[in-house]
């Protein structure tokens, strides 16, 4: 079953008062255990899903089901991983990670067990005692990791986190999560504008428009483990590259053909 | 001093985290030795250079007998049966007692502009207007509502000094990174967790500044409130010899009140500073 949304829409008041839509009657499945991209250019509120999914963002209508049960996002098992870190610089990798398990109500005396495991998980066991700004940015990033597996949440959302990086490190950490995701099995999803990071890691992969609509759905069928480099993801991801770029070309005759149209009628 | 240090790394071995700290305390120590030495030397040759030139102890003592006759007030006691000690403890105690009291009233005046619009908006103007006030005008009106009591020194310490603190705070609440708002958020963190691990933390740095600077203030305010109204404390035996024309009486009373500035600055607010801040590389 997993995690499935229903007709989801959300719009944002601008501050002029015009309504903006951002997401328009969205419904998805997201299988469970699956590695789920969505895909977007910047401004297609996909984002705003992510967020809504944590809890962080209301929305206006539709249904978020876990496990063929309707759910408040606030109350989805989830773990979040952000574009940038977000650690509190001023206490330890380990205070990093009992923060936010502590914010879930775990018991106290697992914490210790839980962080020589997360941390081994993301390969940085010898950096519990350290300051976050002793750390690289990509070490940082797998704090912020190692944060988001220490609430052993069912479904780790991932946004954009490894955009921030150099392309090397990312590539390192891009492996390793898909090592992390195969151990611990976790469901995923992770929010992406980076077309060849989607094909490489995901499933599937959903793709928003910026009028906040789902135009395009892939399943990845290459089996793992993948190289990024294989012939067969860069023939998928230009396949879907020109699908993108005629859509949105598409989309913004359309919206030019609106806007003049509006514009005889006023 | 350095050996001393390196026995006891000598002790410790075997033990890296405690060799490291050792090593790095006795590093801070040296450097803190020469942020105060350097200084001293420097002011005391050009002092004792200008006393030389000038050559009239009625405008300017020479350092040595103001060190002298500061041991000499430090250690008798005066026309009324005190020591030098009794006046800079009177001192001392008004400084500690109305620079915490501001500082308290800063985080709280600050805390309460950047969470309240109402009070930002009635109140956020204010502030300027009372930081101009003169503070000299402050001491004098509250001498005479206090009539010249220790309240009087207290009263107008805070009011001087505490405008300074609130907006030094106000700034910094305003400052916090959103981001890690949202992050304690997506993780359901509880009000508390959020004001103890994100707020404060945030804030620390800017109630150092605040409390520097209130104290700042004080250590002035307090000396100038004595010298406009009290019969005791270090600013009032500034005001009574300076009146009877003892300049050198003035520079002894002087030295013990540097020493204690210079004793909170270094021996307290910097080593502070230097463990909450230890997470800054």
């Amino acid at each position: 079953m997993g995690l499935r949304i229903q007709h989801l829409t959300k719009t944002f008041e601008e501050e002029d008062g015009d309504e903006f839509v951002v997401l328009d009657d969205i419904s998805a499945t997201v299988d469970e255990g699956s590695f789920t991209s969505i895909m977007g250019p910047s401004g297609c509120g996909k984002s705003t899903l992510l967020n809504i999914l944590a809890g962080l963002h209301t929305y206006d209508a539709g249904e978020v089901a876990w496990r063929g049960e309707t759910v408040d996002p606030t109350n989805l098992p989830i773990g979040y991983v952000f574009q940038e870190p977000r650690l509190l610089n001023w206490r330890s990798v380990e205070e990093n990670l009992t923060f936010a398990m502590r914010a879930q109500g775990i018991p106290e005396s697992d914490h210790d067990a839980i962080v020589g495991d997360v941390l081994s998980t993301v390969g940085l066991a010898d950096e519990r005692d350290t300051y976050p700004l002793r750390l690289s940015g990509g070490m940082r990033q797998r704090v912020g990791i190692a944060r988001a597996l220490a609430v052993d949440p069912e479904i780790l959302l991932m946004d954009e986190p490894f955009s921030d990086l150099d392309e090397l490190t990312a590539r390192n950490l891009r492996e390793d999560l898909i090592d992390l995701w195969q151990t611990t099995g976790k469901t995923i999803v992770f929010v992406t504008h980076d077309i060849s990071e989607a094909v490489f890691l995901s499933d599937e992969i959903v793709f928003l428009d910026t009028a906040g609509q789902i135009f395009n759905e892939v399943s990845i069928d290459v089996p793992r483990p993948r190289d990024p480099d294989d012939r067969d993801l860069l023939a998928i991801e230009s396949d879907l590259m020109d699908d993108f770029f005629d859509h949105m070309e598409a989309l913004e005759e359309e919206t030019a053909a609106a806007s003049t149209g509006g514009g005889r009628a006023d | 001093m350095a050996s001393e240090v390196d026995g006891t790394v000598g002790d410790g071995r075997g033990l890296p985290a405690l060799t490291g700290y050792v090593d790095g305390l006795g590093g801070r120590l040296a450097t803190r030795a020469r942020q105060i030495l350097v200084p001293l030397v420097v002011i005391g040759l050009a002092w004792y250079v200008g006393a030389l030139l000038l050559d009239n102890p009625n405008q300017l003592p020479g350092p040595v007998a103001t060190l002298t006759q500061a041991v000499e007030i430090l250690t008798t006691e005066d026309f009324r049966g005190y020591t030098a000690l009794y006046h800079l403890q009177l001192t001392l105690e008004r400084a500690f007692i109305s620079s915490s009291i501001g500082l308290v009233i800063a985080i709280a005046g600050g805390i309460l502009l950047s969470t309240n619009d109402l009070v930002e908006e009635s109140l956020g103007g204010w502030l300027s207007f009372w930081m101009t006030t003169p503070t000299v005008v402050i001491i004098l009106l509250s001498m005479v509502w206090f009539d010249f009591s220790e309240i009087a020194v207290i009263f107008a310490v805070v009011a001087a000094s505490t405008p300074f603190g609130i907006v030094n705070v106000w700034e910094g609440a305003k400052d916090v990174d959103v981001d890690l708002l949202t992050m304690a958020d997506a993780f359901d963190a509880s009000p508390a967790m959020v004001w103890r691990h994100v707020y404060l933390p945030h804030l620390l740095p800017y109630l150092f500044g605040s409390y520097r600077y209130i104290l700042g203030m004080v250590w002035k305010i307090v000396v100038l409130a004595e010298v406009f109204g009290l019969s005791a404390g270090i600013g009032a035996m500034f005001r009574y010899y300076f009146d009877q024309g003892e300049l050198l009486m003035v520079f002894a009373y002087l030295v013990p009140f540097i020493v204690v500035v210079l004793t909170v600055e270094y021996g307290v607010l910097k080593p502070l500073e230097t463990y909450f801040f230890r997470w800054r590389d």
